[in-house]
C-alpha cells in the first residue's frame, strides 16, 4: 500500500485535496441541512457567504465600538499546503510551515510564520550529483485587508513582510581537474553550515471562507533579496524562498488553510464619557 | 444548487495550487555557462583597447608547466591549478618577458540533476608578486611587456567568447615614435675599464668608404652606428688615410641581429614589436658575444653588452676596448 502511494504521490495528493474539498462541502451541506430544518431560508440567502460579518457593535460611522484604540477581531492559525503537497509529490523533500496572524479590526493582519525544509536533489542516472539543503525560516509582517467590511473570514489583503532563513547545505560535485597540471577529474564533497539569508516580501493574498472559521488563503509574494551573502555552494534551495535561480527577486506562491479561533472577537468596554 | 455552487467554489480555490504543481522549478542547463578550469586571456593595445594585438610570443608557460599554444584568434586559455589557489604564468617574447600570477577561489555551482554540480573558479585577481593578494588589476613595471593587466570577468566559464583577463600592451604610436636602428657603441680603456674618447679617420659601413658615419673631426666615447639590412652589418674603423698606406689600420665590427624583437622603448616605455634584437658579434665566421684580438689591432677586445637596440646611451650594445 505504501509503495503504491509513493508511486502515485501526485495523483494521491490531488485526490487528497479533492477529498478535503468534499469533506468541507459535506460539512457545509450538513450545516445547511440543519439550518433548513430550523428555518426555511430562501434561495437567495443560501447562496450568500455563510461567514458574513458577525454581530459587531458598531458606531454611527460603521466602526467597531469600544476604546477605539485596539480591537482584536480574531486570531488564526494554519499551514501552507504548498510545501506539504511538495513533500508528498517530490522525492526526498520534507517541508512544512506554521502560520499565525492576529486580526486587528478586521483591517490589519499581524502575521508570523515559521517553516522547515529538508530537500535533497540527486541524479539517479549519473550518481554524480547530490545536493541537500536543510534549515528553517521565519517571516513576519503586516497585511492590510481591502475588504474589511465584507467578512471576518474572507478578504483581499496586501502587505509587506520580512523573512529570514538559516540553513545548512552540502553538495557532491564534479571537479574537472586540469590535465595541463596533471590533475584528473574527481568527485568532491562540500558542506556549509548556518547560511543565513533574508529578504522582503510584497504580498497580495485572497482569503476565501470555506467553512465556519476555515479559510483558504492563496496568493503571491514578490520576494526581493535583502542580504544573500556569497557562499561556496550555489544556494539552490532555500527554506522559505524555495528554488533560487540567481535572480534578484522571485515570485512565490502560497496556499494556506487557516482556522480562526472561535473565542474571538474580543470587544473592549466603552469608555465612560467625561463631563 | 447550494452544493453545486460550493463545489465549484472550492474546486476553483484549489486551482492555483494545481498550477503551482505543474510549474517546473529547475535551473536551466547551459553548457556555455558550465564551469571550466581554463581562464581566457587576451592581448590588447593599451591605446586602442578595442583591437586585439597579435604578439609573436616565443613561449607562454604556466610556471612549472609545459608551453601553451595561443588559439587561432590570438587569445590564450590559461590553465588554473585546481588543487591550489594561485597559478603563475610567464610570457616570453624575443625581447621582453613578463610574469602574471592569478589568484582565485572556487565555489560549487549547482545546476540541478540534469547538469550536475561543478567546481567553479571565481574571484579572479591578478598580481605581479606571488606573495601579494590578487587585485582586479595591476600596472606593469617600467620596461615590462604588459602596461597593465585587468580582470574583465572574475568567473571562469566554458564560454570562450568572454575574456577573463586582458593584458594591455602600450604599443608605440608609429606616427610619433619609430624604433631605433642605431647600434650604440662605447669605447673603453682596456687598462682602467673606463670609457674613453677616441678619434678615427673614418668609421663607415664596409664598402661605403666615401660615406663615412664619423670622421677625424669627431671624437666621442659613445657613437651611434646605423644598422643596415635586416640581418647583419659590417662597420669599419680606420686610422690612416687609405688602405694603400702601410701605416693605415682598419678593423671590422660585424654584428648580426634581427628586426622582429619586442622591445620597450627607453624613453617612453611603449612597446615596439619590430625592434632590433639578438645582437651578436661575428669574427672569422664565428658568432659570439666576446672576442679578443691581437695587440696590434685597434681594439683588443669586443663584447656585446645589450642584445636589443634602444636609445639609452648608458646601456651600449657593444663595448670596444682599446
Amino acid at each position: 500500500m505504501l509503495s503504491y502511494i509513493t508511486r502515485y504521490k501526485i495523483i494521491f495528493s490531488l485526490l487528497l485535496s479533492l477529498f478535503l474539498c468534499s469533506l468541507v462541502v459535506d460539512a457545509q451541506t450538513l450545516d445547511d441541512d440543519i439550518e433548513q430544518g430550523e428555518t426555511m431560508a430562501d434561495s437567495l440567502d443560501a447562496e450568500q457567504d455563510t461567514t458574513a460579518v458577525e454581530p459587531w457593535p458598531l458606531n454611527k460611522k460603521g466602526e467597531p465600538k469600544g476604546s477605539g484604540y485596539f480591537v482584536v477581531s480574531g486570531i488564526r492559525f494554519g499551514t501552507d499546503l504548498r510545501p506539504l503537497v511538495s513533500s508528498l509529490s517530490e522525492k526526498d523533500m520534507t517541508a512544512y510551515t506554521f502560520y499565525g496572524d492576529v486580526m486587528i479590526r478586521n483591517q490589519w493582519y499581524v502575521t508570523a510564520e515559521y517553516g522547515y525544509m529538508d530537500r535533497t536533489r540527486s541524479s539517479v542516472e549519473t550518481n554524480v550529483f547530490n545536493y541537500q539543503s536543510t534549515g528553517s525560516f521565519y517571516r513576519f509582517g503586516l497585511e492590510y485587508n481591502l475588504m474589511r467590511k465584507a467578512s471576518v473570514d474572507s478578504g483581499l489583503s496586501i502587505g509587506l513582510k520580512y523573512a529570514n532563513s538559516t540553513f545548512d547545505q552540502s553538495a557532491d560535485y564534479y571537479s574537472t581537474g586540469n590535465g595541463y597540471w596533471g590533475e584528473g577529474a574527481t568527485l568532491k564533497s562540500l558542506s556549509e553550515k548556518n547560511v543565513n539569508v533574508d529578504w522582503f516580501e510584497f504580498v497580495v493574498s485572497l482569503k476565501l471562507a470555506l467553512w465556519k472559521g476555515l479559510t483558504a488563503d492563496f496568493g503571491f509574494a514578490y520576494n526581493i533579496k535583502k542580504d544573500f551573502p556569497a557562499t561556496a555552494i550555489t544556494k539552490n534551495d532555500i527554506p522559505g524562498w524555495y528554488f533560487n535561480k540567481d535572480d534578484r527577486s522571485r515570485l512565490n506562491f502560497h496556499y494556506r488553510l487557516l482556522y480562526r479561533i472561535p473565542l474571538l472577537p474580543l470587544y473592549t468596554q466603552e469608555r465612560p464619557r467625561r463631563r | 444548487m447550494n452544493f453545486k455552487n460550493n463545489l465549484r467554489r472550492y474546486v476553483w480555490s484549489f486551482l492555483p495550487l494545481f498550477i503551482f504543481l505543474v510549474t517546473p522549478s529547475c535551473r536551466d542547463c547551459d553548457a556555455y555557462s558550465n564551469p571550466s578550469s581554463y581562464a581566457l586571456g587576451a592581448f590588447y593595445d593599451k591605446n586602442n583597447p578595442t583591437s586585439a594585438v597579435n604578439i609573436d610570443f616565443e613561449s607562454i608557460n604556466g610556471i612549472g608547466g609545459a608551453e601553451l599554444s595561443p588559439m587561432s584568434n590570438g587569445k590564450i586559455l590559461l590553465p588554473l591549478k585546481v588543487t591550489e589557489r594561485q597559478t603563475g604564468f610567464s610570457f616570453i617574447t624575443s625581447g621582453l618577458t613578463d610574469t602574471t600570477y592569478i589568484d582565485y577561489s572556487t565555489t560549487v555551482k549547482v545546476n540541478g540533476p540534469d547538469c550536475g554540480a561543478f567546481e567553479q573558479f571565481t574571484g579572479l585577481g591578478v598580481s605581479r608578486d606571488p606573495n601579494a593578494a590578487g587585485q582586479p588589476s595591476y600596472s606593469g613595471a617600467t620596461g615590462a611587456l604588459f602596461d597593465s593587466v585587468v580582470v574583465i570577468s572574475s568567473t571562469v566559464s566554458a564560454d570562450t567568447a568572454n575574456e577573463n583577463i586582458q593584458f594591455l600592451i602600450d604599443i608605440c604610436d608609429a606616427n610619433t615614435k619609430t624604433v631605433s636602428r642605431n647600434l650604440i657603441v662605447t669605447f673603453y680603456d682596456l687598462q682602467t675599464n673606463n670609457p674613453r674618447e677616441l678619434q678615427f679617420t673614418s668609421i663607415h659601413v664596409k664598402g661605403k668608404d666615401a660615406d663615412p658615419i664619423y670622421t677625424d673631426a669627431d671624437k666621442f666615447s659613445t657613437i651611434y652606428l646605423p644598422l643596415e639590412s635586416n640581418t647583419e652589418t659590417i662597420f669599419e674603423f680606420r686610422i690612416g688615410e687609405d688602405d694603400s698606406d702601410p701605416n693605415t689600420i682598419t678593423q671590422e665590427l660585424k654584428v648580426r641581429f634581427n628586426n622582429s624583437t619586442v622591445i620597450s622603448d627607453d624613453e617612453t616605455g611603449c612597446i615596439f614589436t619590430n625592434g632590433t634584437g639578438s645582437v651578436t658579434l661575428v669574427s672569422n665566421n664565428i658568432e659570439g658575444d666576446d672576442f679578443i684580438f691581437t695587440k696590434d689591432s685597434i681594439f683588443q677586445k669586443m663584447s656585446v653588452d645589450r642584445k636589443t637596440v634602444n636609445t639609452n646611451p648608458n646601456f651600449p650594445n657593444v663595448k670596444l676596448y682599446n
